[in-house]
């Protein structure tokens, strides 16, 4: 059989394009309800898709000291939003962001177990850390950590919850009602973690999860948020708008796996992808210029200020990106310098730049039909620039539905993707293997040994 | 009369497990959703997921007791499958912060159309320190202070967004009104918190708060802040009535915390009793709760007693066995209880403050606007 596609749904309240909320089809004042979840993730299980993923914001952001009222927002807790949306699903598997900076081990392995549990193993984990000083203002701190010792303590945090899972055997549940054995002690043991971060006791107060741990996802570009993910991730969520540089990465990632004993097929990698979709060319011309319309002015510079962390209020519309003067400021993330690449690329104005970043932040746009879109796709899979996508709507429903009745279709004629899910959980649908206890711990010796 | 049931694990008995029949997921771990529609059948104001009586240690000596699952995700499971049932669940205090509380619940009251309750967990129950020892322990004191503070941030966090901030304008471009979105800037003892929260605000206001904490410190807590009180005793009840003269009565509900062990008939319920007894565990935490054992005549007839003694405003109660006991309430205690007018006959839409007829809080940004 050929290869076949991932496909992840990325929820974004409003849609994933800034201006997303005031197309006419968006139900903008729903956007905290079930109702407005519950219409997406059932769209996007109608279309197989592997996934529905959250990400996630520990700030609210803002201009001038105040929440910035010309974005869409909603409300924001990735494991009450999965877990709620469990109930109106059967198969599709739920991916919550969660950051190691500002949480404990026990309380994330303790959520993220039952959590597997209530979705009968469609829980996943995208690890993430958090890099903003106005994240930090909500837990106690005045700055952020530094880089490297937040990856320093995501490993320790990612040794510590894996242990936690696997705290209890998958055989230690007995149920023995006539005996009286509920479990096996001798197959629970307390973790006796004790780090550099955390001192953790354990063991869990739940069995094994239903796919030994959450699925976990990774989706940070800086190298080491790169080399964070050959150690950790079953599915990459990266920012890959080249076609070139996703093959790149996706081969770099490959052999910075290989020192932790980790093979391809191993990882998912899924950059995003927001398609504007249309079923003829001029129809597509007429919907792009109908969503840049609806792009207030003061959005486009807004969000560039904020994405670039370097504010271009100053500046006139027509100036050109002022590319060095960013990079010298601060230095960018991974995804503002796919934005600043992209920006150098194109010789881009403040207003292009605005335009571009209204639409997906640094993911890859489209603007086409859907033969085109899943031409582009089949094209990324086959060439081996990617394992899947992780689709992202400009605006919902309206959006999604045309992906869904329209591309889906495509790709599952062309065969390059499922007419029907196979398994019933999320490590079944990306293809991974079940974790064996330990193995976390033995893929670190490895590393180690070989350093 | 106010009416909760609460559960844990397979049953509040020390022995639930070996007698309950509950429905398992592939993990093998209970599902409540069976529980959930059936609390909901019956019209109880709410369903609490409370921690266990046996400790992580008993857990190591294979006591079913002490079976532990996290209830946020667990009660989010539960919100699309129902529409009027409160759901509360128990959230410790000691090593959580406030900001993942606050915006956890805002998520899940907006997303149940306003039916959650956060129970403070402020004494571990069920947790060891030693999950979080680098993280050190703050002596009794101070864990109270810590408490109260944790409260007071999440309130604020709560009331950052005011009611109606979001006004979704498409044609001027205005998704929210920031002049209703306010930093929150706690500069506390033990909370440095800037807000606001990233989430809009509860249906409810605020959350259901409810504390079960009948320690000294927890109930001079209680007394300033909790709008629902679960005890096992009426003494406490009184106590707390006392502790807390000063707010308006209708500001806290005091529920009296019965374990109910039923059956058609009271020689039936006494075997039962006996049989779940005799496989007990004798290293078990023993139970504090008050046990009924009896037919639901004779229940309904006990809780109309407790409730003519006049220092409790409903019940919370723990069925012994789920799903049976829970099965029994409402399929018998419930509609006795209507007979005799003391729940609705009628289901009726609203939020969980609404049922419980506890008034709506206020954003404290808007009053100081006003």
């Amino acid at each position: 059989m050929k290869r076949q596609l991932h496909l992840g749904l990325f929820i974004y309240p409003g849609g994933h394009h800034i201006a997303g909320w005031r197309h006419p089809t968006t139900p903008a004042s729903e956007l905290s309800a079930l109702s407005f979840y519950r219409t997406q993730v059932q769209l996007a299980e109608r279309g197989k898709f592997d996934l529905f993923f959250v990400g996630d914001t520990l700030f609210t952001r803002e201009k001038d000291g105040r929440f910035f009222g010309r974005q869409a927002t909603s409300n924001l807790d990735p494991v009450s939003l999965c877990s709620t949306l469990s109930g109106v699903t059967e198969r599709i598997g739920l991916v919550c962001t969660l950051s190691t900076t500002y949480h404990e081990p026990y309380a994330i392995a303790s959520k993220f177990a039952t959590m597997d549990h209530v979705t009968d193993g469609r829980a996943g984990w995208n690890v993430v850390t958090t890099w903003e000083d106005k994240a930090a203002l909500n837990f106690n701190r005045s700055t952020a950590m530094e880089k490297a010792d937040r990856y320093v303590r995501g490993r320790e945090f990612i040794d510590a919850c894996t242990a936690l899972w696997d705290s209890w055997d998958d055989a230690a549940l007995l149920r023995d009602q006539a005996t009286g054995r509920f479990l096996d002690p001798a197959l629970i043991r307390p973790i006796d973690h004790q780090g550099d971060s955390f001192g953790i006791r354990g063991p869990l107060r739940q069995p094994r999860p239903v796919q030994g741990w959450p699925v976990l996802v990774q989706a940070g570009g800086s190298p080491p948020g790169r080399e964070f993910a050959a150690l950790v991730a079953e599915a990459i969520f990266t920012a890959q708008s080249q076609i070139e540089e996703a093959k790149e990465f996706r081969a770099s990632t490959h052999a910075r796996m290989a020192k932790y004993g980790r093979r391809p097929d191993e990882v998912a990698i899924m950059p995003g992808l927001s398609p504007l979709l249309g079923s003829t060319e001029a129809e597509v011309r007429r919907l792009e210029e109908e969503i840049g319309d609806l792009v207030h002015p003061e959005v486009g510079i807004w969000m560039l200020s904020e994405n670039l962390n370097f504010p271009l209020y100053d500046y006139s519309p027509s100036d050109r990106l002022p590319v060095e003067l960013i990079r010298q400021a601060k230095k960018p993330t991974a995804n503002a310098d796919t934005l600043l690449g992209e920006a150098e690329r194109r010789n881009l104005t403040i207003d292009g730049a605005a335009r571009f970043i209204a639409r997906s932040r640094a993911h890859q746009n489209f603007v086409g039909t859907p033969e085109q879109l899943a031409d582009l796709m089949q094209r990324w899979l086959e060439e081996g620039a990617c394992d899947g996508f992780n689709v992202m709507p400009p605006y919902f429903p309206n959006q999604l539905q045309v992906f869904v009745e329209q591309v889906v279709p495509l790709l599952q004629k062309r065969g390059i993707f499922r007419t029907e899910y196979e398994g019933t959980t999320l490590r079944d649908h990306l293809g991974l293997a079940r974790p064996s206890a330990g193995q976390f711990q033995r893929m670190m010796a490895r590393a180690a040994a070989a350093a | 009369m106010k009416l909760t049931m609460s559960v844990t694990g397979h049953g509040d008995h020390p022995a639930a497990w070996r007698a309950s029949s509950l429905a398992r997921g592939p993990g093998r771990v209970p599902s409540y959703k069976g529980i959930a529609r059936l609390a909901e059948e019956g019209g109880l104001d709410a369903l609490f997921f409370l921690p266990p009586a046996g400790t992580p240690d008993r857990l190591l000596a294979g006591d079913g007791d002490a079976l532990l699952l996290d209830s946020m995700p667990l009660i989010a499971s539960l919100i699309a499958g129902t529409s009027r049932l409160g759901l509360g669940a128990t959230v410790y205090v000691a090593h959580t912060e406030p900001f993942h509380t606050a915006r956890a619940f805002a998520v899940m009251d907006n997303l149940s159309a306003g039916r959650t309750a956060w129970v403070l967990d402020t004494e571990g129950a069920g947790q060891q320190e030693a999950d979080f020892a680098h993280a050190g322990m703050l002596d009794r004191a101070a864990r109270y202070a810590r408490a109260a503070e944790y409260i007071e941030v999440a309130c604020k966090l709560w009331d950052s967004w005011e009611d109606g901030a979001v006004v979704a304008d498409k044609a001027s471009g205005v998704f929210a009104d920031s002049t209703k979105i306010h930093p929150i800037n706690h500069a506390g003892s033990y909370f440095q918190v800037r807000g606001p929260l990233v989430a809009v605000r509860p249906i409810q206001g605020h959350p259901v708060i409810v504390m079960r904490d009948s320690s000294e410190e927890g109930l001079r807590l209680a007394a300033a802040r909790a709008e629902l009180f679960l005890t096992d005793r009426c003494d406490v009840a009184a106590r707390l009535r006392d502790l807390a003269a000063a707010r308006p009565r209708n500001a806290l509900s005091i529920l009296l915390n019965v374990s109910a062990l039923l059956a058609p008939t009271t020689e039936g319920a006494r075997d039962r009793a006996a049989r779940l007894d005799a496989m007990s565990d004798p290293a078990a935490v023993p139970d504090q709760t008050p046990r009924f054992v009896g037919t639901p005549a004779d229940f309904v007839d006990h809780l109309v007693a407790l409730l003519a003694a006049g220092d409790c405003d409903g019940f919370n109660i723990l069925p012994a066995v789920l799903p049976d006991d829970a099965e029994q309430i409402v399929a018998e205690v419930l509609p006795l209880l209507r007979q005799r007018g003391l729940r609705p006959t009628t289901a009726t839409a609203g939020t969980l403050r609404e049922h419980l007829d506890l008034p709506r809080p206020v954003s404290v940004f808007a009053a100081q606007a006003a």
